[in-house]
């Protein structure tokens, strides 16, 4: 059985090292937890039937118990983690997502515009152009509104409770909730327009 | 947006939220001056409406798009992990699958049958899916079970079925050699579930051996219900003795050697094809061989011996075997047993067992030592029903007597000859030629009576012209030993009638004989040339065009050699070999043979000869496929001006040039008169050899690509799939005949917008002309071509560049650097480069984009749909 990366990596050390804001440690942080995200997606993914029912929050949480061993982590510890997979989440996401679509597209950036009308992209195209539009969406809301920008990140990607939420990022539960809908509205905005653009 | 009026946007949002939907507009209003702050906040709000779950359900299918894996080897599917790929169907691949989990609650071993990725036909999914619900309904110890069903990860369907360990059951004898009895019991076992199957109204339509496994606890299983079809609940026939019978329209054709008539005749089919199949299995359970199948045949020589021959009897069969096992068998299997394999076997389905029951039942008795009830079909039975049936073998009584009559006479005639010396009188010498004539023109007669009726009319009914025609050709053979030169004579003009009826087989062994006797006679000539000829026209009908031209040229050399450069018959030689050559793709090669023919007939006959008119057309169609339009359409309308005045209008030749003709004004864009054109042309040919006169096809495929291109698509599809039929019971399934049929039934399902099912279509084209005729023919550019720019189409320009560089480089080839045929392939590879390189024009590329465009520029002119795409390509890749 191969070595697996993260045991040669000290995580909890790491993590907290992150939280005392040592940029560092999450640089070297990241391509761990991306490693793993990956393996245990695709472990979830082949022994499950076809309906899969495991999300991105379950892939985290599955991926925390993994990494975190037998210890038992302190509370802060385990937001700032998450915090870190949700943004992990969702570059892996997004690169999938631009792995697949160039895929799809024969290799070439170029979008050779034949008949429009004849096609019709299958739905797996249509996510991944989806998951891009939202990526920017996101950075762009986060340039406008960083505290909203992360709160999403982390509702969503990491999948995290409003109370886990606000705990990470230091605010209030009622913040978090209006920043989510404010958040949330402002993305289903954006990507309408994308969306009608694109037609 | 500043920081300031977003923070203004965000407070009136939470302000706006305190409040009841329907006062929020209000409140706004009141709360805010700037309209622009308004509007956005205005908007964010209906957004909140809008948003749902929207972003999460987005994201889940994220994840599953990263987790993606290709379905196969290693993967699990419902607890199941795919560990070995167990068998691989037409469309299918099965898999084995063991349980992994731990505990479990199923088999510890499925069977998983998938869908290929590869097969994107609707119609293979749907048969797919088809199966799956058959399987479902069935439950019976000798059926391969379906436990579940579902998609992959990748949206092909699966299902998982109960796996069977065992094997096949010729195998299983082999191996186990079982006694008669214990044959005899697994074989009704099979039966049994053949019959169940039936009572839930399902027809197999594919039994054979290595369907049927037998289990390690000696069951045999039945498995493989992929081409099976459901039944019509409604019966809509009554048989002659009254019994309602379940009828299902034909299915696709299935393996050879165990399809019944019916099947290969595309009849609609009835429980009885399962029959069939069972009797041809059981044949071989008794006798450890194939009632029909001989060493070094083809698929289409088989299915020929199911529908024409009458196999050996088993126990016939057993007694020739050099085992003392199987001649000990013999025995037992004499009689009744040779009768119940008989009658499961007959032609006719009214004269089989009416059930697979009743095949069962009668077995039982035999094993209880009981009489069977099965009776022999007599020949004078069947002899009896069809001469009164059917017109057809009336005239070819009346021919055989004929043909007794003539050589009598001949055989007197020789006799005369040899006995006296050289010089004798001249009086006896005319009379002698006059019989001689007489003889000639009976020949002629039998020809002619054949050719009359039509080779395919006559198909569906030459049991008993057949029988008497093989009766004659065996008479000729024993009784003329002596006087080979007459027998050669006589050998030859009958390989002409079996050449004219299509049964090319027979002809060419006749013809071949007749060579044989010629050549060891002495004979060189014109005889020879004659028979070597007709032997070509049997060569060249099969689809052997290397055998054909050698034998053709062997035929010119002759009668140049002593007919010299002026004679009707080396014209005609030469035409064959033009006629070869072109169907070859050698277009250079025939072109002056045609030319060298043409003269040679005016010389002849003058201007207006139907001999000149047939050189006119083929030379017209040599122009015509090289796209040299305007040369070829003067010649056709000569052709059938001429054809129409010296052969009257109801010719066939008439009808022949009428659909060439149309098929040029087809692509000079004249589809009016063309279609007009093509119909008559089709109507002629029904009325002279009826609906399914193979001479029909080449009107009727013209006619459904005019309509194509009148978008009238259903019609095209009906009279293309008619066409398919009609060469398919003709040539079978290995001829590049039929390769055109797929590739135009692919043109008519891509206009029509299933590029899925095209694209099935024409990867079947380029793969069968590949096969028939060869890798480098032109003709495979056509199907491949189209397949790269449907590929193109849906953005798969690296699967489209093989096919497109090899369409390319088989035109250049064929036809030349400048061909216009040859540009459009460029044009398109040019394409297909610059999508793949993102931009970035190569030399090649650039080279391929421009001059395409100047080649079709000068053929086509500016404005033509071709020159327009290769057009809009340049200015795309090579502007700016």
């Amino acid at each position: 059985m191969r070595k697996e990366n993260w045991q040669d990596e000290d995580v909890t050390g790491l993590l907290s090292q992150w939280q005392n804001g040592n940029g560092k440690a999450f640089t070297r942080l990241m391509p761990v937890v991306y490693d793993e995200l990956r393996r245990v997606a695709e472990r979830c993914m082949s022994g499950e039937r076809t309906d899969h029912t495991l999300g991105a929050t379950g892939l985290v949480h599955e991926t925390y118990l993994r990494m975190a061993r037998s210890e038992v982590p302190d509370c802060r510890n385990r937001s700032h983690f998450f915090a870190l997979a949700g943004r992990v989440m969702r570059r892996l996401l997004v690169e999938h997502a631009r792995a697949h679509l160039a895929a799809k597209r024969g290799g070439g950036t170029v979008k050779v515009s034949l008949d429009p009308e004849l096609m019709d992209r299958p739905p797996s195209v249509r996510c991944a152009e989806d998951l891009l539009a939202l990526d920017e969406a996101l950075d762009q809301l986060t340039q406008l509104d960083p505290r909203k920008g992360r709160t999403l990140e982390l509702r969503f990607f990491a999948g995290l409770t409003i109370e886990e939420t606000a705990e990470c990022l230091q605010v209030s539960p009622a913040t978090v909730i209006l920043d989510s809908r404010l958040g949330r509205a402002w993305l289903q905005r954006e990507l309408s327009v994308a969306e009608r653009c694109a037609s | 947006m500043l920081l300031e009026r977003w923070e203004r946007v965000e407070s009136l949002f939470r302000g706006a939220l305190k409040r009841d939907p329907a006062e929020r507009q209000r409140w706004l209003s009141s709360a805010e001056e700037d309209p622009e702050i308004r509007s956005e906040v205005a908007s964010l709000l209906t957004a909140d409406e809008e948003a749902g779950d929207r972003i999460e359900r987005l994201v889940r299918e994220g994840v599953k798009l990263v987790s993606r894996r290709p379905f196969g080897l290693g993967v699990s599917v419902e607890g199941y992990q795919l560990v070995e790929v167990v068998g691989r169907g037409g469309s299918s691949t099965v898999y084995l699958g063991e349980w992994r989990r731990g505990e479990r609650s199923g088999p510890e071993q499925v069977a998983v049958k998938v869908l290929r990725s590869e097969v994107r036909s609707t119609l293979a999914r749907r048969r797919f899916l088809l199966e799956g619900e058959i399987l479902a309904r069935l439950d019976h110890p000798g059926i391969a079970r379906l436990l579940s069903a579902g998609t992959t990860p990748d949206e092909r369907p699966y299902f998982l079925m109960e796996y069977v360990e065992g094997e096949s059951l010729l195998v299983h004898c082999q191996h186990h050699r079982p006694s008669l009895d214990r044959r005899l019991r697994l074989f009704r076992q099979v039966c049994e579930a053949v019959q169940y199957a039936h009572r839930n109204l399902v027809v197999h339509q594919d039994l054979k051996p290595v369907n049927i496994l037998v289990a390690e606890d000696g069951r045999p299983k039945l498995l493989d219900f992929g081409i099976a079809r459901l039944v019509d609940r409604h019966p809509r026939r009554t048989a002659s003795d009254g019994r309602e019978e379940l009828t299902v329209t034909a299915a696709r054709r299935l393996t050879p050697g165990y399809a019944s008539p019916e099947q290969i005749r595309g009849n609609p089919l009835t429980t009885a094809t399962d029959v069939f199949s069972l009797g041809v299995i059981l044949y071989e359970l008794l006798a450890d061989r194939h009632p029909f199948r001989q060493p070094e045949q083809g698929a289409s020589e088989l299915e020929q011996a199911i529908l024409e021959e009458e196999p050996r009897a088993p126990s016939s069969a057993l007694r020739r075997s050099d085992l003392g096992e199987h001649r000990r068998r013999a025995r037992r299997v004499r009689g009744d047993l040779d009768r119940v394999v008989a009658l499961a076997l007959a032609k006719e389905r009214e004269l089989r067992y009416g059930s697979v029951e009743q095949l069962s039942e009668d077995l039982r008795r035999f094993l209880e030592g009981r009489p069977v009830a099965a009776r022999a079909p007599t020949r004078s039975y069947r002899a009896g029903k069809f001469l009164s049936r059917h017109w057809m073998g009336v005239a070819a009584t009346v021919a055989l007597l004929l043909l007794l009559a003539i050589f009598t006479t001949v055989s007197v005639l020789q006799q005369r000859r040899t006995a006296r010396a050289w010089e004798q009188a001249s009086e006896e010498r005319t009379k002698a030629e006059r019989e001689r004539s007489k003889a000639e023109q009976a020949l002629a007669f039998l020809v002619d009576t054949f050719e009359v009726a039509g080779p395919d009319r006559a198909r569906g009914e030459t049991v008993t012209a057949r029988e008497i025609l093989d009766h004659g050709a065996d008479r000729i053979l024993e009784e003329l030993d002596d006087q080979p030169e007459v027998q050669a004579t006589l050998l030859e003009a009958l390989g002409r009638v079996y050449s004219q009826l299509g049964l090319y087989d027979r002809a060419q062994s006749l013809l071949e004989d007749a060579l044989v006797l010629q050549r060891r006679a002495g004979v060189e000539g014109t005889d020879l040339a004659r028979t070597l000829s007709t032997l070509g026209d049997v060569l060249q009908s099969i689809g052997d065009y290397e055998a054909a031209e050698t034998v053709y040229r062997a035929a010119l050399d002759r009668r140049q050699n002593e007919l010299g450069d002026r004679h009707p018959e080396v014209a005609k030689s030469l035409n064959d070999l033009g006629d070869v050559l072109h169907d070859r793709g050698d277009y250079a090669g025939a072109e002056p043979l045609y030319q060298a023919a043409l003269e040679m007939r005016r010389d002849l006959f003058g201007e207006r000869h139907p001999a000149v008119a047939e050189s006119l057309n083929n030379l017209a169609l040599l122009f015509h496929e090289r796209r040299e339009l305007e040369k070829a359409e003067p010649l056709y309308r000569q052709a059938l001006e001429l054809r129409r005045e010296l052969l009257g209008p109801d010719h066939p030749e008439v009808a022949v040039s009428q659909a060439n003709l149309a098929a040029l004004l087809h692509a000079r864009g004249n589809l009016a008169e063309a279609e007009d054109l093509f119909r008559q042309a089709v109507a002629l040919h029904e009325r002279l050899h009826g609906p399914d006169g193979p001479q029909v096809v080449p009107a009727l495929q013209n006619l459904a690509m005019l309509l194509k291109d009148r978008k009238a698509l259903d019609e095209a599809e009906a009279l293309l799939v008619r066409v398919l039929e009609i060469e398919r019971r003709q040539f079978g399934e290995e001829h590049p005949n039929r390769a055109t049929n797929l590739y135009h039934l692919g043109l008519v399902r891509r206009e029509a917008g299933d590029n899925a099912a095209a694209a099935d279509y024409f990867e079947q084209a380029t793969e069968l002309y590949r096969k028939t005729l060869s890798e480098n023919h032109p003709w495979v550019s056509y199907p491949l071509l189209t397949l790269g720019e449907l590929y193109l189409e849906e953005e798969q320009a690296d699967r489209a560049e093989p096919l497109l560089r090899e369409s390319v480089r088989l035109r250049r080839a064929a036809l030349g650097d400048d061909s216009p045929l040859s540009a459009l392939a460029e044009s398109a590879l040019g394409e297909c480069l610059a999508i793949r390189s993102g931009g970035q024009i190569s030399r090649e590329t650039e080279r391929l984009l421009a001059r395409s465009l100047e080649i079709l520029e000068q053929t086509y002119g500016p404005d033509d749909t071709r020159t327009a795409w290769a057009r809009r390509r340049v200015e795309r890749w090579l502007a700016g």
